[in-house]
């Protein structure tokens, strides 16, 4: 028994999953190590490309492209075009769609990075709008940052709003309610540097998936109040205009949402209450202003919670319009109230878009900064 | 005496608990959410006092064996020799097929999550080779290869649950209201069929005699290996969630791959599925040792204490035949996903689960009729 152990040790190295002992070794100063995969829509299937991080004594990172009829395709086409420098995309680290493709559907592409051994579920998943993968792969950054720089940088700002969109949060929603937001870039010219014509990435709100495909967008102008009700809101400034047309700017710091069933006198669900609280700061407004501190806070609060009130109600109704669940608010209300909701005995996100919804916030401005 | 009695019961306990470690990563949530939704983590829990009967009951029967008799001795003197031996083959057949599906599945595993373009074959002829080995050998080995690997295989695993649980979403797994009795009734399935062979596989190898204590002992096992199989089900299904969780083939490994230790420790997927060979070696030694015993009495031949390896003697050939058969079972069985499936979720456990309540059901039913 003690040489069949020490079989089974010697045996394990052989299977470190490093490409395997003999057959496909490779130096790692040879790999070309894919950081970040774009996805396209072509006329032949996809357009496939992957943003590489600089080689040893290489001025800048690398963009390599391919079509296929899929996925497989294209990357074993990519893998061949340079056999001395073999693609390692074991880090991989984040997923960048083209809008076109997002409209045709992902299903196939989350189904993919599910049965893919170098791929990961909990790799950010974002929209290009307006713009496709293989550009903003291409051509975003200068020198040896590459869009995977971008969207590294991009990550560490939004921290928990990632969670939302990976490509693993993705599958899941769209298993559990039918639908999901992803989260949505635009290509936008950078200011690093003062380089003209370097590009960047931005965000540029979320994009609703049904089924699998993209069927919306939310706006920035939305896109605080989508964080908030899917719990990923994190600091961020909320543009209001005061009674005089002037310009204020709050940051969101945190919230808190809350909802509550409505019950007829039949025991039936007939609406909701959809409560909110929200705490912020007053960070700039436009002009001297010399009204007392009371007046500001309470103008600044109303006009806040009336901001949030419409950003709310407005995906409430793109909610309904589109019939689908995507702020899993169902999940959340049969959290609220388990028995009776599975007592009705029907899927909650199903019968949420025909209830009547009301909306409530209560903001609470908690400082002004240094200035009284 | 006492002493020994005692180490090699721990032994014993050990090897059949390391051994469950394979089926159990296969079964739970993957078979189990199938069966129980949402409520699938809690089904082991649910499985427990049926568990603890069927300990009740085994232990009851070994009031009639005699002195160093085992289950299997015990079933032949209850049955008769024609309808003992007959039973006894069939219980040998039953433990080769089980040895095979385990050589196949171990495969599948290797394949899915490393070695995409491996055959079947690479794995199953050498893990069947030192399954072989394992058989010829005394079974005392095994024992303390599994006191040996214990601690390894559980620290690994406690440190992949803990990481897991810190980024679990308690909405996937809570509330679990009165109307998922039925689910949770029905996601027991799987762990009964799992703690269910790891008992009758735990009273198939142990010897009468030293039953005082035995009853709880053995009860308070089936609690804690309940327990770790509620705490497997919950880390997974709150990381991906039931619906997810249904449609992944090995969940637990994906979950692994999406693992990220001290933010810089990553992809440890393959050091894990190459560790989990020992779990896959243990059970395919353990049913191999357990096939052998079988199919020997069963043809009329006594095992004794200190057989030699490689002797041909008291029909030891059985035990290569039995390899063989077994190696070429993995082979040849569940060539295709679909039926590898349908072997994984549907057919072994319901064989397994129909083999743990036969042997001590025909051993009670013989010695009710023979009023031992």
């Amino acid at each position: 028994m003690k040489k069949a152990l020490l079989f089974l040790l010697l045996l394990a190295p052989l299977l470190c999953g490093c490409g395997s002992l003999y057959a496909q070794r490779r130096e790692v100063e040879r790999l070309r190590l894919a950081e970040t995969l774009g996805l396209d829509a072509a006329p032949a299937g996809v357009l496939l490309s992957l943003a590489c991080a600089s080689g040893p004594g290489e001025e800048g990172a690398a963009c390599y492209s391919a079509p296929g009829a899929s996925v497989s395709e294209a990357m074993e086409r990519l893998r061949s075009r340079s056999p001395e420098e073999p693609l390692f995309c074991g880090h991989l680290q984040h997923i960048l769609l083209g809008e076109q493709l997002a409209r045709e559907g992902i299903g196939g592409f989350l189904a993919f990075v599910c049965r893919s051994s170098d791929l990961r579920l909990d790799m950010p998943v974002f929209l290009l709008l307006g713009d496709s993968a293989g550009r903003a792969m291409s051509e975003v950054g200068s020198g040896d940052r590459g869009v995977a720089d971008a969207l590294n940088a991009l990550g560490q700002a939004e921290g928990n709003e990632l969670r939302l969109s990976t490509a693993g949060a993705i599958l899941r929603d769209l298993e559990r309610q039918g639908s999901a937001l992803v989260r949505c870039l635009r290509l936008t010219p950078s200011s690093e540097n003062g380089e003209e014509g370097v590009l960047t990435v931005a965000p540029e709100g979320y994009g609703v998936l049904v089924r699998d495909s993209l069927q919306a967008l939310i706006g920035p102008e939305d896109a605080p109040a989508a964080a908030l009700l899917t719990d990923s809101l994190r600091p961020c400034p909320l543009l209001l205009r005061d009674a005089m047309g002037r310009t204020v700017t709050v940051e969101l710091q945190e919230g808190a949402l809350r909802l509550e069933p409505l019950w007829d006198a039949d025991g039936a669900l007939c609406g909701l209450e959809l409560s909110v609280r929200v705490s912020a700061a007053l960070l700039e407004i436009d002009g001297f202003d010399r009204a007392s501190a009371e007046a500001v806070q309470s103008a600044v609060t109303a006009r806040m919670e009336a901001e949030l009130q419409r950003q709310i109600e407005a995906l409430l109704r793109l909610s309904r319009e589109l019939g689908a669940d995507f702020l899993g608010l169902g999940r959340r209300l049969e959290q609220a109230a388990p028995l009776r909701c599975r007592g009705l005995g029907r899927e909650l996100g199903a019968l949420l878009p025909s209830l009547p919804v009301r909306v409530s916030v209560r903001g609470e401005l908690r400082h002004a900064g240094d200035l009284n | 005496m006492r002493e020994d009695l005692q180490a090699s019961r721990r032994q014993l306990r050990s090897l059949c608990a390391m051994a469950l470690l394979s089926p159990s990563l296969r079964l739970i949530p993957g078979s189990a959410v199938e069966q129980g939704g949402r409520a699938a983590w809690a089904g082991p829990l649910a499985a427990l006092p049926l568990l603890l009967f069927y300990v009740w009951a085994l232990c009851r029967l070994r009031r009639s064996m005699r002195e160093g008799e085992r289950l299997p001795e015990l079933l032949l003197r209850a049955l008769g020799r024609g309808p003992g031996r007959a039973a006894l083959l069939l219980f040998g057949a039953w433990l080769l097929l089980y040895t095979g599906f385990t050589l196949r599945v171990g495969a599948d595993r290797f394949m899915v999550t490393i070695f995409p373009r491996s055959g079947a074959a690479a794995f199953v002829i050498p893990m069947g080779l030192l399954a072989l080995l394992a058989a010829l050998g005394p079974f005392r080995s095994l024992l303390r290869l599994a006191r040996m690997v214990e601690p390894l295989l559980l620290g690994v695993l406690f440190s992949i649950l803990l990481a897991a649980f810190r980024a679990a979403d308690p909405t996937e797994l809570l509330p679990l209201t009165p109307a998922d009795a039925g689910a949770l009734v029905r996601s027991a399935w799987p762990a009964l069929d799992l703690a269910g062979f790891g008992l009758a596989a735990w009273f198939f190898f142990l010897p009468a005699g030293g039953e005082e204590g035995l009853l709880p002992r053995t009860g308070g096992w089936a609690a804690a290996l309940c327990l770790l199989l509620t705490a497997l089900g919950a880390a997974v299904q709150g990381r991906f969630g039931p619906a997810l969780c249904a449609r992944l083939s090995t969940p637990f490994f994906a979950l692994v791959r999406n693992l990220v230790f001290f933010r810089s420790l990553e992809r440890m997927e393959a050091l894990v599925v190459g560790l989990w060979i020992f779990p896959d070696f243990l059970l395919t030694g353990l049913c191999l040792h357990a096939a052998q015993r079988c199919l020997r009495l069963g043809c009329g031949y006594t095992a004794r204490e200190g057989e030699r390896r490689f002797s041909l003697a008291r029909g030891r050939w059985l035990i290569w035949l039995g390899g063989a058969g077994s190696t070429a079972l993995g082979l040849f069985l569940a060539r295709d996903p679909a039926s590898l499936l349908l072997w994984s979720r549907k057919l072994i456990p319901a064989l397994s689960l129909a083999a743990a309540l036969l042997l001590p059901g025909l051993c009670a039913l013989g010695i009710a009729r023979k009023k031992l």
